[in-house]
């Protein structure tokens, strides 16, 4: 994969986002408001297509190489369901359905296909509210679709889909007995992590540079000085774990989301709760941003699964493996990243 | 605004490597069948002039070495890839680890050529050992105010004062020594670093008993220790910067979050398919940890290949890594529940009287700490 293409729309996207992700933007976001001239601005750079296959009007490019991207929409603390549209277009493209614009919903949860062509089962649908489309994966036992629910206005969190007008691609036979939005989602979502922690981490120190106590800046304080420096801890680690997640995805799906969703989900609640403490209670008011991002960060941390959620997967795998060579286990995560990058 | 991590790989550990690795597994299995818990725990502390003169000779110390100096000439992964699987299987490597790691790398940066031709080859061998004298009675974290001093005398220096704290120096045939040339009032710029031949006259070295019953550290009197001026490693007056830099190279390896790394496999022969949320939720926590911290000390060992010194990346993995090693024991206690083995009993109570130095060795969790908050311009 050539990544200066990448590099080249991660500078486009951080232009752009530097105009559109203002005071405004954020209480937009608060309120439910659709950025729709952003949106639009996604849509012509390619961004929203980015995953889907050329085939089917896309660009084709590699999940596992966007982390640039990822982490600038966390950064930016942008809300609208971009990753979940981009997600939703890799999939559709898996299929061989042609990739859609508009904001789409996904579900990482387990849907069934019924005999009758209907779905039924309750999902929770991630980037749902302002979604005109809700793309999930359903499976019928030995086969599996993907399924386009039509939702001109939106759904809300929790989707009760029987009886939901869709429009159902091509089956395939099931690989795996999981969702595969799963694992995408959880890797994506460390790689927003990781860029929100990083500007939770220019916040904070910003604040404490600036905010007086006891005759001097609070940066001053050496208890004040440790818990930005936990925070810029917990924002490497994530990117870390974001990185290799990503990485590991097309060889390792389970392994490498889990690693980067258990580390990127214990990073941002740590991480969220640094920030509010060192900004004291002017972090918990509306007119101040900060409690945008963290309460995106903690929404995060749930999506396609929590820490717990993956750790006990990845710990239920070791367990069961032949053999139980625990170190063999973790060198092959290394080895095949390696092998993927070469 | 870039958003790439500090930590992003400049080079990794491929699997090609897989013949080397497989070379240093089967060494290993033939001799760590002896080896008992304590042995383990005590790892990379682990002090085995046997074991070392045997790793040695398979040139597995200083393997990046120019070969002019007894070294390898081998890659940087080559040398991580070796560490990686001795510490996997807490093999006893004390006795050479602290020269592999910073005393010969720092020889090889500052060192004469007389000092890096006189010790390199022996270090490679496994046949000396170099301590590493930093802590006095009245110096710890605030390193720059050791007294510890070097006068010149005759052709050479006289050394008086005390180092505390000095992990092996009763089994280490030379110290490598920070002490004060210059004026005490000069803290960073007075300070040179010396390495000395223990067996000198003058010097008394005591050991202090700790946790586990044996002695370790050791307390090393000088009283006019008379050394050569051939000593001086470096430049006089540049002992502080020299030390910042070996200090990154000790905070930097896969040592620092693999130190009680056998707890796992241990806490594994415990658990079968019958085992509850908790294990494997404890058990996959572990995993996933220790594959972000490979990346981040792969990331930091790229960098040091390349002659940079990254402090701050070092400090953040340091504390990354120490923490997760010192919080193991507790997450491998909640996954056995009541599925204990005698292996991983004995394993954890010879852990647990090592591992709060964990967070105390090579700089304490609150200089770590330090350094990241000066590195991100709050300090």
């Amino acid at each position: 994969m050539d990544d200066s293409i990448i590099h080249v729309l991660a500078d486009q996207l951080g232009r752009m986002l530097d105009d559109y992700c203002d005071r405004t933007a954020i209480h937009d976001a608060r309120s439910n408001i659709f950025p729709a001239a952003m949106w639009h601005e996604m849509d012509n750079m390619g961004l929203l297509t980015a995953l889907s296959p050329e085939k089917q009007g896309g660009s084709g490019l590699a999940i596992e190489e966007m982390y640039p991207i990822f982490a600038l929409l966390g950064y930016h603390g942008v809300a609208a369901p971009v990753v979940e549209t981009m997600i939703a277009n890799h999939v559709l493209g898996i299929f061989g359905v042609a990739a859609h614009s508009g904001p789409q919903g996904i579900t990482a949860d387990t849907a069934i296909l019924e005999a009758n062509g209907e779905l039924s089962g309750q999902v929770r649908a991630i980037g749902g509210h302002r979604c005109d489309k809700l793309v999930l994966v359903a499976h019928n036992g030995d086969h599996e679709a993907v399924c386009i629910v039509e939702r001109a206005e939106g759904c809300p969190e929790f989707v009760d889909l029987a009886g939901s007008p869709l429009a159902i691609s091509n089956q395939r036979r099931r690989a795996g007995g999981r969702n595969a939005m799963l694992p995408l989602l959880a890797a994506v979502r460390s790689a927003q992590i990781a860029g929100l922690l990083r500007r939770l981490l220019e916040m904070s120190i910003g604040y404490a540079l600036q905010r007086r106590q006891f005759g001097k800046t609070i940066s001053q304080f050496q208890a004040v000085q440790h818990m930005l420096a936990r925070l810029a801890a917990e924002a490497e680690r994530s990117g870390a774990a974001a990185k290799l997640g990503l990485k590991l995805l097309a060889s390792e799906p389970i392994f490498g989301a889990a690693v980067a969703k258990s580390v990127g989900s214990d990073a941002a609640m740590s991480g969220a709760a640094l920030a509010h403490q060192i900004h004291g209670a002017i972090g918990l008011t509306e007119e101040f941003d900060l409690g945008h991002f963290t309460q995106l960060l903690r929404q995060f941390s749930l999506d396609a699964g929590s820490a717990s959620y993956w750790t006990e997967l990845a710990g239920r795998q070791l367990i069961d493996a032949d053999g139980k060579d625990l170190w063999s286990s973790i060198v092959k995560l290394a080895a095949t990243s390696d092998t993927q990058a070469a | 605004m870039g958003l790439e991590p500090s930590f992003s790989a400049r080079g990794e550990v491929s699997g090609e490597l897989g013949a080397l690795r497989d070379e240093v597994r089967s060494f290993l299995g033939e001799r760590s069948a002896d080896w008992s818990t304590r042995t383990i725990a005590q790892s990379w502390v682990g002090f085995d002039r046997q074991f070392s003169l045997e790793v040695g000779a398979r040139g597995w110390i200083g393997m990046t070495w120019p070969r002019r100096y007894g070294g390898g000439e081998r890659s940087w992964q080559e040398r991580y890839v070796v560490l990686e699987e001795m510490l996997a299987c807490g093999a006893p490597i004390g006795a050479h680890s602290t020269g592999d790691r910073q005393s010969g790398p720092l020889l090889l940066r500052v060192g004469s050529d007389q000092q890096k031709r006189e010790f390199l080859p022996r270090l490679a061998r496994g046949e000396i050992s170099i301590c590493i004298g930093l802590s006095e009675p009245d110096t710890g974290s605030d390193l720059a105010s050791l007294r510890t001093s070097a006068v010149p005398y005759r052709d050479g220096w006289k050394i008086s004062g005390r180092k505390i704290w000095t992990t092996n120096a009763h089994r280490s045939e030379f110290m490598l020594a920070l002490v004060r040339t210059g004026d005490a009032d000069d803290r960073r710029t007075g300070l040179s670093q010396f390495l000395i031949d223990l067996a000198s006259p003058g010097i008394e070295i005591k050991g202090i008993r700790d946790l586990t019953g044996e002695e370790h550290f050791n307390e090393v009197t000088f009283d006019d220790a008379y050394v050569d001026r051939a000593a001086l490693v470096g430049r006089q007056g540049e002992g502080w910067q020299q030390v910042t830099a070996e200090l990154a190279m000790e905070r930097s390896g896969p040592d620092r979050f693999m130190s009680n790394f056998m707890l796992l496999p241990a806490l594994l022969d415990c658990l079968d398919g019958d085992a509850d949320r908790l294990a494997a939720m404890r058990l996959g926590e572990a995993i996933c940890n220790i594959a972000v911290l490979r990346e981040l000390s792969v990331s930091i060992s790229g960098d040091l290949a390349t002659g940079a010194l990254p402090d701050v990346k070092a400090a953040i993995y340091k504390e990354l890594g120490v923490s997760f090693e010192q919080r193991l024991p507790a997450m491998v206690r909640e996954a056995a529940g009541e599925h204990l083995s005698p292996r991983l009993v004995a394993l954890l109570d010879d852990i647990d009287r090592i591992s709060p130095s964990f967070s105390l060795r090579g700089g304490t969790r609150e200089i770590m700490l330090g350094i990241i908050a000066r590195g991100i311009g709050v300090r």
